[in-house]
């Protein structure tokens, strides 16, 4: 009854996925991150800027003028288009972040809804260590803020792998083939461009080492000896520095370093990062640098940011068994929908209140109407409270 | 550590599971099982099914490592880092072909299960064939759907009742066994993953 890649979100989960958001907004706005809303509805012209096949290709449509328009398939596009289009008047950096879904034609093995909810941050304006670093201490402690303890934030750097593929000298075409095969972590064709493009073996032997280069922070010292130029030895550079910093903010033992960490999306230039927590296959986070993103909007400032998949992270808490507080369930109160003087006074003392008809079967804890006065009877068949105050006292309300 | 073995249609190979015994890990009560079916010895957790099922498995996250064929790897676009060739189970990806079915004024018409590697290969030899993915391509074959299968050679000499007579004509891809990883456990239990690649590659010379 609903299209494929779709589905419902009933009130047990939506309690859950909101808590999962609020707890998120509030760790965004402690670090000055302002919350935004871009539309559903972009130009396709947009959201085609990334240059990323998954970004172009979601669902199509017209307007009445003829435009081409494209649902969203993603919120950092619309992001740097907003900030080019409403903001290049206004004092950098920009520090802004977002609740929101994106849509995507699903496919069965992507492992992830048509629809999917994502909490985000994106820090425009500044390229340095620093910023860098900011992004990955919040993503640490959002995390931490949602509950979580054991959870791992693996680095890596696409200015690095670019300025080694770089290095192999191919030709443009065969440049371009190899870098879409990275990204799909399409070995066997990255194997063939470079066996038709004659590569030197040397070199696509660092390659191989390369993208083994996994694990703690002595992969930075292997990464530094296999450095084959000056851009390459400046990225790791940078990425020891966002160490040092994320470390300074006292988030460093979640740190992990991949150098063959590469993104679906083409758009990242610099850090690139993803996070994942036990019991979850699939990244909780993504994001990176991405300079060079809003300068398609004719802006030209620098960007980095991430994204939470707020069902992985919703997943994640209860793989780890951390509860969610949500707002508090409404409690039962059978008489309440024939009397909505009464039922306005209680949600008036701070009580969630679910009217139902005279007589209506309902579980305790339940609200009873005595007369003028009201009293919460308990599972154990206790009854407590004697006004509108007295039982909020009771729910502690 | 939970490992996933792919074994399609018959017990887990036995040089894998030698090298992996070599390497430290308890194997011996899978030898002679057959897919599939869940083993949970000295705290490793064995899952034997289909390729496609380990590498689902590792996808998710629901299997921390697996041993799949390079050929299943071919195939690209999968969600899991290829860790190790462990140099066992050497066959080759072949294009056969029924020889009384090729006419030369007729489109060639290939059943595989590995359409990317026989796209890649025909790519490069500049044959333009029709490309048909199937779940048994000796059968499809049989049935007249295709002409010719592009397929692993042991497969091709299995004996799949009613399979006609194919004869290969190139080799595709040199494939053999890796050891692969899911991309958040090889982040999460990164000590464990460089403990066991590291024997697995010294049992790997050794043999």
């Amino acid at each position: 009854m609903i299209p494929e890649g779709m589905r419902d979100v009933l009130p047990p989960q939506t309690v859950r996925l909101r808590a999962v958001e609020d707890l998120l907004r509030a760790r965004f706005a402690a670090y000055g991150y302002g919350e935004v809303r871009t539309p559903w509805l972009e130009f396709a012209a947009t959201l085609e800027e990334a240059e990323d096949d998954v970004l172009s290709g979601g669902y199509r449509l017209h307007d009445e003028q003829g435009h081409e328009l494209m649902v969203r398939t993603d919120m950092t596009v619309p992001v740097a288009r907003m900030a080019a289009d409403r903001c290049d008047d206004a004092p950098l950096p920009l520090r802004f972040s977002y609740v929101a879904p994106s849509i995507r034609p699903w496919a069965p093995q992507r492992g992830q809804d048509g629809e999917f909810w994502q909490a985000g941050a994106e820090l425009l304006g500044l390229d340095s260590a620093e910023a860098d670093a900011e992004c990955v201490a919040l993503l640490c402690d959002a995390l931490t803020g949602l509950g979580l303890e054991e959870f791992t934030v693996t680095l890596g750097s696409a200015a690095y792998l670019m300025a080694l593929i770089d290095s192999l000298d191919l030709p443009d075409d065969d440049r371009e083939t190899f870098t879409a095969a990275f990204g799909d972590r399409d070995y066997p064709l990255l194997e063939s461009v470079a066996g038709n493009a004659a590569v030197d073996e040397d070199a696509l032997k660092v390659l191989w080492r390369i993208i083994e280069l996994s694990g703690g922070e002595e992969m930075l010292g292997q990464a530094r000896r296999l450095a084959r130029n000056d851009v390459m030895e400046a990225a790791l550079a940078r990425l020891a520095r966002v160490r040092d910093l994320v470390d300074e903010a006292g988030f460093g033992r979640h740190l992990a370093f991949d150098f063959g960490l590469v993104q679906e999306l083409g758009y990242y230039s610099g850090l690139i990062l993803e996070a994942y927590a036990p019991g979850v296959g699939l990244p909780l986070a993504s994001g990176g640098r991405y300079d060079g993103l809003v300068a398609r909007f004719e802006w030209d400032i620098p960007g980095v940011g991430f994204a939470v998949a707020v069902d992985r992270a919703s997943d994640a808490l209860a793989e780890a068994g951390v509860p969610l507080v949500g707002a508090p369930a409404a409690v039962p109160f059978p008489g309440g929908l024939e009397a909505p003087a009464r039922t306005a006074e209680l949600r008036r003392a701070g009580i969630a209140v679910l009217a139902l008809p005279e007589g209506a079967a309902a579980e305790p804890p339940l609200i009873v109407r005595r007369g003028g006065a009201y009293t919460l009877r308990l599972a154990d068949g206790r009854e407590v409270g004697g006004d509108a105050a007295a039982v909020a006292a009771a729910l502690g309300a | 550590m939970r490992i996933g073995l792919a074994c399609e249609v018959s017990t887990p190979p036995a040089e894998v599971l030698d090298l992996l015994g070599a390497a430290g890990l308890p194997v011996s009560m899978l030898r002679g099982e057959t897919a599939p079916a869940l083993f949970h010895p000295n705290g490793v957790t064995w899952f034997l099914g289909s390729a496609a099922d380990v590498l689902s498995g590792c996808d998710r996250g629901a299997l921390d490592a697996g041993v799949v064929g390079s050929d299943r790897l071919l195939e690209g676009r999968l969600g899991v880092v290829d860790l190790l060739d462990l140099r066992r189970c050497r066959d080759d990806l072949v294009l056969a072909v029924m020889p009384s079915a090729v006419h030369a004024d007729r489109r060639l018409r290939v059943a595989t299960r590995h359409p990317r590697a026989a796209a890649r290969h025909f790519g490069a030899t500049g044959e333009q064939p029709e490309i048909l993915v199937v779940d048994e391509p000796l059968l499809a074959s049989s049935l007249g759907m295709a002409d010719g299968v592009v397929e692993l050679s042991a497969r091709l000499r299995s004996d799949v009742r009613g399979a006609p007579l194919l004869e290969p004509r190139a080799v595709v891809a040199s494939c053999s066994a890796h050891l692969v990883a899911s991309r958040s456990a090889r982040v999460l239990r990164r000590h464990a993953f460089a403990g066991l690649v590291g024997r697995l590659r010294v049992a790997r010379e050794e043999a």
